[in-house]
């Protein structure tokens, strides 16, 4: 049986209609994008798809919440990407992410040498916060200028400057050790 | 270790680097669960009515018993009217009865100390309503709600001051 054809249901049907339309837009532009930045942030692949999955999810239940617009709606998911991250991060201590970290490396056997460098930098990378490391992951690996870094994260570039200094002076220790020997 | 050197290292690292990406089967599974997850703005609202209809019907039952219970509302008791008072004058003191000699009152036999009964009180005079004629001073009481009571004497013949 049809739903009575009131002005209320023509408008809900045409809200959940551009809704719609409008996520699917928003996901077929980013998510390939947010899912490189998902692996940076993350512990494994699976984690990252999760994360994805779960920044659009949020993106789905609250359409409104999400600005309108290409720019703004790909810093909002980026956004609700490292939040998820933090929360993530939270949850697990410190201790346990570091023993994963080493346990990792431990279990490659006769390891190349580029595979022992992801090793450590993902080591390294997953002892900084998360959204000290979604910056590094965005301007020194991706190379995205700090004003971009800034406006994708939603600080300020003093912020994000700030947050970079500190990132290189954690790195530099840790890298230092296993990598620049 | 500079900046510089940091930066290398992170890239040639980068733990992208070896990830295939999404295969076309996920990317497609993460799409239909995302766009199915949208809420249907109608379902939403129904699912609120029954709790809209319950604060509404409980936002009725307070103004009820706001309106019934405010004073001066007719289901109110209203506040008792001033009470007045009159008092009779007191009653006339009753003549002695006649002396009479020990040898001519009747033999009467007493009870012992221990079984003498007290003796039961007169009763008082009940308090009547005398009627303007009969009742040369006349008082008149009134209590307010505040609990003050105002008592007023009238007597018939006397100036107030």
């Amino acid at each position: 049986m049809n739903a009575p054809l009131t002005t209320r249901a023509i408008l809900d049907t045409t809200r959940r209609r551009t809704s719609t339309e409008r996520l699917a837009g928003l996901f077929d532009a980013h998510h390939e994008r947010l899912f490189r930045l998902a692996c940076r942030l993350a512990a494994d692949r699976e984690e990252a798809r999760d994360l994805v999955q779960e920044a659009f999810l949020r993106a789905a239940r609250s359409p409104e919440s999400v600005p309108e617009g290409e720019q703004p709606g790909e810093a909002w998911l980026v956004r609700t990407l490292v939040n998820l991250c933090r929360d993530r991060f939270r949850r697990l201590g410190v201790r346990s992410r570091v023993h994963a970290a080493m346990k990792r490396e431990e279990r490659t056997e006769h390891p190349e040498e580029s595979a022992v460098i992801r090793a450590t930098v993902r080591a390294a990378l997953e002892r900084l916060p998360p959204r000290r490391r979604a910056a590094v992951a965005l301007h020194e690996i991706e190379g995205l200028p700090v004003r971009e870094v800034a406006r994708l994260l939603g600080i300020g570039e003093v912020t994000v400057r700030w947050h970079l200094l500190a990132a290189r002076r954690e790195l530099a220790g840790v890298l230092g050790k296993e990598v620049g020997k | 270790m500079n900046d510089e050197r940091i930066r290398q290292i992170l890239r040639e690292g980068d733990p992208y680097a070896g990830e295939p990406g999404l295969s076309p089967e996920e990317i497609r599974e993460m799409r239909r669960t995302v766009l199915n997850a949208i809420p249907d703005h109608r379902e939403r609202r129904f699912r609120l009515l029954p709790a809209l209809a319950l604060a509404g019907a409980a936002a009725v039952a307070v103004l009820v018993a706001v309106l019934a219970l405010r004073p001066g509302s007719e289901i109110t008791p209203k506040a008792a009217p001033p009470r007045i008072a009159t008092v009779a004058p007191a009653p006339a003191q009753p003549v002695p009865p006649p002396v009479v000699r020990d040898e001519e009152r009747p033999k009467v036999r007493r009870e012992p100390r221990h079984r003498r009964r007290a003796p039961v009180p007169a009763p008082e005079p009940r308090e009547t309503v005398a009627s303007a004629e009969e009742t040369p001073v006349r008082e008149i009481q009134f209590t307010t709600p505040g609990g003050t009571r105002i008592l007023w004497t009238v007597a018939p013949g006397k100036a107030s001051f």
